[in-house]
C-alpha cells in the first residue's frame, strides 16, 4: 500500500488530463484556460479522496505524506500547464512546426515569411487586450491589470538572481 | 515526514549550488548542467540517506518522485527566466511608459526579427533539433520526436498552430 501511495499523484494527474480535455471538447465551449483549472481542479480532489481512503499510521504522518503528494502533484499539474502554454504561445514549438510542414526545409527569408515579429506581436496584443490585461485609448496602449504585470516582475527579478540581467536583450 | 523533508532539502541544496555555480560561470548549455547539477545532487543525498539508513526502500523512492518533479518545474520555469516572453516584454514597456501610454508603433520598432525570431531559431539549431547547412533550415528525427506530443494534443483539440 505504501508503494501505492507514490502512484496516487500521478493517478490524480491522469484525472487532471482527462478531465481538461473532455471539458474542453464538451463542457467548456472550447475555454481553453478555464478547462486547465478545472482540469487541475478535479485532480486535485481525486487525490484527496485517494488519500482519504487509503489513510493509514498515525494523524501526523498522514497529513506530511499528503503533502508531499500535494506538492508532486501540484509540480504535475504545472508540467501539463506549461505543454498546454507551450504549444499555445511558445515560439519555438511554432517554428518546429513550420518546419515540420516542409519536409525540404525552409530558408529564413521563408520561414520569416510564415512566421515572424510583426505577427507574433500582433498575436500577443490581442491577447492582451482580449485578457484585460492591457487597454486601448487613442492608438496608445495602458497597463489594466496588474496581474501580468506582477508576473513579469517576478520573473525579472528571477533573471536577476539566477541570470545577473533583466533581460535576453540587454546588451 | 522524511520523504517531505529531504526531498525539499535536497532540492534547495541543488538550488543553491546552481545558483553559485551560475555565479561563478555561466554554462554554455544550461539545460545540461542543471541536469547534472540536480542529478548529483539527488544521487549523493539518497546515498547519504542509505549509508545511515534513515529511510525505508518506498521513502527512498517517493523522495527521487518529489526531487524531481520540483526539478521539472523548475527546469521549464528556467527556459521563461532564460528567454524573454514578448507578452511579458510589452507589459513590462506599457508599465514603464506610465500615464502617457506606449505607442503600438514603439513596440514593433523595438521587437524585431533579430530579436524575437532568430534567436529562437539559433536556439533549435543549438538543441539539434533542427539542421541548418547555412542556408536551409530543416526538422531532424529529434525535432520530429519533440514536436509530436504538442501536435497530437493541439490536432485533438482542433487547436491550430499557436504563436
Amino acid at each position: 500500500m505504501a508503494y501505492f501511495n507514490i502512484l496516487i499523484p500521478i493517478l490524480s494527474l491522469c484525472f487532471n488530463i482527462l478531465t481538461q480535455i473532455f471539458s474542453y471538447k464538451y463542457i467548456l465551449k472550447k475555454k481553453l484556460l478555464k478547462s486547465e483549472y478545472l482540469g487541475c481542479l478535479c485532480g486535485f480532489i481525486f487525490l484527496i479522496v485517494c488519500e482519504l481512503a487509503l489513510g493509514e499510521g498515525s494523524f501526523k504522518e498522514w497529513l506530511f505524506l499528503v503533502f508531499a503528494n500535494l506538492i508532486i502533484y501540484a509540480c504535475f499539474s504545472y508540467c501539463y500547464f506549461t505543454f498546454i502554454n507551450m504549444g499555445e504561445t511558445a515560439r519555438r514549438i511554432r517554428l518546429l512546426r513550420e518546419l515540420y510542414d516542409a519536409p525540404f526545409g525552409l530558408t529564413q527569408e521563408e520561414i520569416l515569411k510564415r512566421y515572424n515579429a510583426e505577427e507574433v506581436i500582433n498575436i500577443r496584443m490581442s491577447r492582451l487586450l482580449n485578457n484585460g490585461q492591457i487597454t486601448l485609448r487613442n492608438e496608445r496602449y495602458f497597463v489594466s491589470s496588474p496581474i501580468m504585470l506582477s508576473i513579469s516582475k517576478i520573473l525579472v527579478l528571477m533573471k536577476l538572481i539566477v541570470l545577473g540581467k533583466e533581460s535576453e536583450f540587454e546588451k | 515526514m522524511s520523504v517531505l523533508i529531504w526531498g525539499v532539502v535536497f532540492f534547495v541544496a541543488a538550488f543553491f549550488l546552481h545558483l553559485v555555480i551560475w555565479r561563478l560561470h555561466l554554462p554554455r548549455s544550461p539545460i545540461k548542467a542543471l541536469v547534472f547539477i540536480f542529478s548529483s545532487v539527488a544521487l549523493l543525498g539518497i546515498i547519504f540517506l542509505f549509508s545511515r539508513k534513515l529511510c525505508s526502500s518506498c521513502q527512498y523512492l517517493h523522495i527521487i518522485v518529489l526531487f524531481f518533479s520540483l526539478f521539472i518545474c523548475y527546469l521549464l520555469t528556467y527556459s521563461a527566466i532564460d528567454a524573454d516572453s514578448p507578452s511579458l516584454v510589452i507589459v513590462l514597456r506599457t508599465s514603464k511608459a506610465g500615464k502617457e501610454g506606449l505607442p503600438h508603433n514603439a513596440i514593433k520598432e523595438s521587437l524585431r526579427d533579430d530579436l524575437l525570431i532568430e534567436p529562437r531559431l539559433k536556439d533549435l539549431v543549438e538543441a539539434r533539433l533542427v539542421d541548418f547547412n547555412g542556408q536551409i533550415y530543416k526538422i531532424n528525427q529529434k525535432g520530429k520526436i519533440f514536436i509530436f506530443p504538442f501536435m497530437l494534443y493541439r490536432n485533438l483539440l482542433g487547436l491550430g498552430k499557436g504563436g
